[in-house]
């Protein structure tokens, strides 16, 4: 009984994040605080939020580090991006195409990373990482260093990413846009926290935590770390396909080694081994900066400042905070109701 | 028959023999100790058995079934699980996950149905959480399902790792030191619920102890191996009263006092 009210009590919250998901943005607009730079800062950051669920599945979960997560965004984008251009593939079907080509990517670059821990799978996937960028860099199909422009989606043959006037609303194409990360946003987290809860997930964390244990429980560690690599990689390859069609523009150089450590960097800071830890880690890495854009290299010194301030001080990643701030709250309020007692 | 059979094992580290041509059979049904001084090889057993190690030369079967050529997961499939010398629990999962991994074998749903959460998934992961607090308070730690291992002083952390391999439905267990590091209480318990484990829900137990009460205490067989070598085999009132073994132990001149 208890455990449905504590179920349902998580759909309401879940419920309540979702419907202010849909309504702040165009209120926040309307009232003139949302404009549209930042807009389009917010939707990136919903695509970064898809990268890092499936980058900490394999980091956070799995215990496998990957830094060459770039890579599969790129796959992801430029897969998307030809599947439009050349072959005339709508968008809704070429995104998922691009996650799938981009996983089967991840699975074989996942069969070496069997052999190799630590440091030398650091160093492998970094490789790759550089590797992947380069080929497609020097390759005529990819548009070389003067890139694509892939172009937005269409519903019924109607270009979407328009700007539009709704009972006299003004809704501009970043909007139409931010909605349709929200989509695959959404269907990321219900994916990844369906996996997390049931025996896959929970083969990926026993080999987090002990190989030999869950060899003996009869995890083959072997498929459990290639499946844990094609699931990062459909992830980050969806959040590339979308990249793609909302920047407008892509070339093998944008998916360079500090993007690979950016992604690194917001699982750490964000919380390993946990879903909302990749939410803040992506706001974090992308929002926060943009308010100290202002002055020349000030967001990058206080990004470094904040990762070796997260690192020693909160080695859980910011999503500790949440029980920290949440035990401060109970402890205010029970001195609080001593005082009016007494 | 559910026997397992341990035939020539041999298993070399480098130029060190470590288990030398051992011989013994484990019959259903029966708690059948392993002893030996430090060193004499009796992990080695172990993790052969389990499949950690590849085998030199000889062969391990049960139920008739050839262990050597099954790689470690494939193990607890033929029915046998095991427990470790140090606890080895998942330190991130509570003691409900850790134990659902020890039924990791008896789900029959995939990847994509996982991705999903469909019902069946659901009424899998329902019996499986069942399962895991019913074996808990079999063995009288119930109620910390949701709690981490570490929390917990090691004579529970020892039966949460017995109810781990439990929930697979084990025919054997194998048990690598159960009473380690136990006060004389905890070790009573835990030769009691061996005892229970064996002769009311049949299941046959292979065990490494260095704790004697606890071996001739509930032990129906025991071998005693000393340098990777087979010196001694019968009950625990022969093994007590041979002095091979406890030369073994003791040191020669001691023996001879």
């Amino acid at each position: 009984m208890s455990n449905l009210k504590k179920l349902t009590d998580q759909h309401k919250k879940m419920l309540i994040i979702g419907i202010l998901c849909i309504l702040l943005p165009p209120i926040l607009t309307s009232l003139g605080l949302l404009q549209g730079y930042f807009q389009y800062i917010i939707n990136i950051t919903g695509v970064y939020m898809i990268v890092a669920v499936g980058l900490n599945l394999l980091l956070g979960y799995t215990g496998q580090i990957s830094i060459g997560h770039a890579a599969f965004l790129a796959i992801g984008a430029f897969t998307s991006a030809l599947l439009v251009m050349k072959l005339g593939i709508n968008f809704w079907i070429a995104v998922p195409l691009a996650g799938l080509v981009s996983a089967v990517i991840g699975m074989i670059l996942g069969l070496p990373a069997l052999r190799l821990h630590g440091h030398y799978l650091a160093i492998a996937t970094l490789g790759f990482g550089v590797a992947i960028t380069q080929i497609m860099s020097n390759m005529e199909l990819f548009g070389g260093y003067s890139g694509l422009m892939p172009p937005g989606p269409t519903v019924f043959g109607q270009e979407v990413w328009l700007d539009y006037n709704l009972f006299g609303h003004f809704i501009s194409g970043d909007l139409v846009k931010y909605y349709v990360v929200l989509i695959f946003v959404g269907l990321t987290f219900l994916v990844a926290a369906n996996i997390i809860k049931t025996r896959t997930g929970r083969a990926f964390m026993a080999i987090r935590d002990s190989e030999i244990a869950a060899m003996a429980m009869g995890v083959n560690i072997s498929k459990y770390k290639v499946i844990s690599f094609g699931l990062s990689a459909f992830f980050t390859g969806i959040a590339g396909g979308l990249f793609g069609h909302i920047v407008g523009f892509i070339s093998p150089t944008d998916f360079h080694l500090g993007l690979s450590l950016n992604f690194f960097a917001m699982i750490v800071i964000g919380g390993m081994g946990s879903l909302r830890g990749a939410v803040y880690g992506a706001i974090f890495m992308n929002i926060i900066p943009e308010l100290f854009s202002g002055v020349q290299h000030l967001p990058t010194v206080l990004m470094g400042a904040a990762i070796i301030l997260v690192t020693l001080f909160l080695p859980g990643g910011i999503v500790t905070l949440e029980s920290k701030t949440l035990m401060i709250f109970r402890k205010l309020k029970g001195q609080l109701s001593k005082r009016s007692v007494g | 028959m559910g026997n397992l059979k341990i035939d020539k094992l041999t298993k070399r580290f480098g130029g060190l023999v470590a288990i030398d041509s051992l011989d013994f059979e484990v019959e259903e049904g029966q708690v059948y100790g392993l002893i030996g001084p430090n060193g004499a090889g009796k992990s080695t057993v172990f993790n052969c058995v389990s499949g950690f190690y590849q085998l030199d030369a000889g062969e391990i079967t049960f139920d008739n079934n050839r262990l050597t050529t099954l790689k470690s997961h494939e193990i607890i499939r033929k029915g046998i699980a095991r427990t470790f010398q140090n606890v080895e629990l998942f330190k991130n999962m509570t003691i409900l996950e850790n134990l659902m991994v020890g039924q990791h074998i008896n789900f029959k749903t995939g990847l994509f149905r996982h991705a999903l959460r469909t019902k069946k998934v659901r009424l899998e992961e329902d019996e499986a959480r069942a399962k895991a607090s019913a074996t808990l308070e079999l063995l009288g730690i119930g109620g910390i399902e949701n709690t981490y291992y570490a929390s917990h002083p090691y004579g529970v952390q020892k039966k949460v790792e017995m109810a781990r391999a439990l929930v697979s439905n084990p025919k054997l267990l194998l048990l690598d030191e159960p009473a380690a590091g136990m006060n004389p209480q905890e070790t009573k318990e835990i030769a009691e619920l061996i005892k229970w484990l064996n002769e009311e829900k049949g299941i046959t137990v292979l065990l490494v102890e260095h704790d004697m009460s606890l071996v001739m205490g509930i032990c129906d067989q025991i071998t005693v191996i000393n340098f990777g070598k087979k010196i001694a085999e019968g009950t625990p009132r022969e093994i007590q009263n041979n002095p091979v073994v406890i030369e073994a132990y003791l040191g020669k001149e001691e023996a001879n006092a």
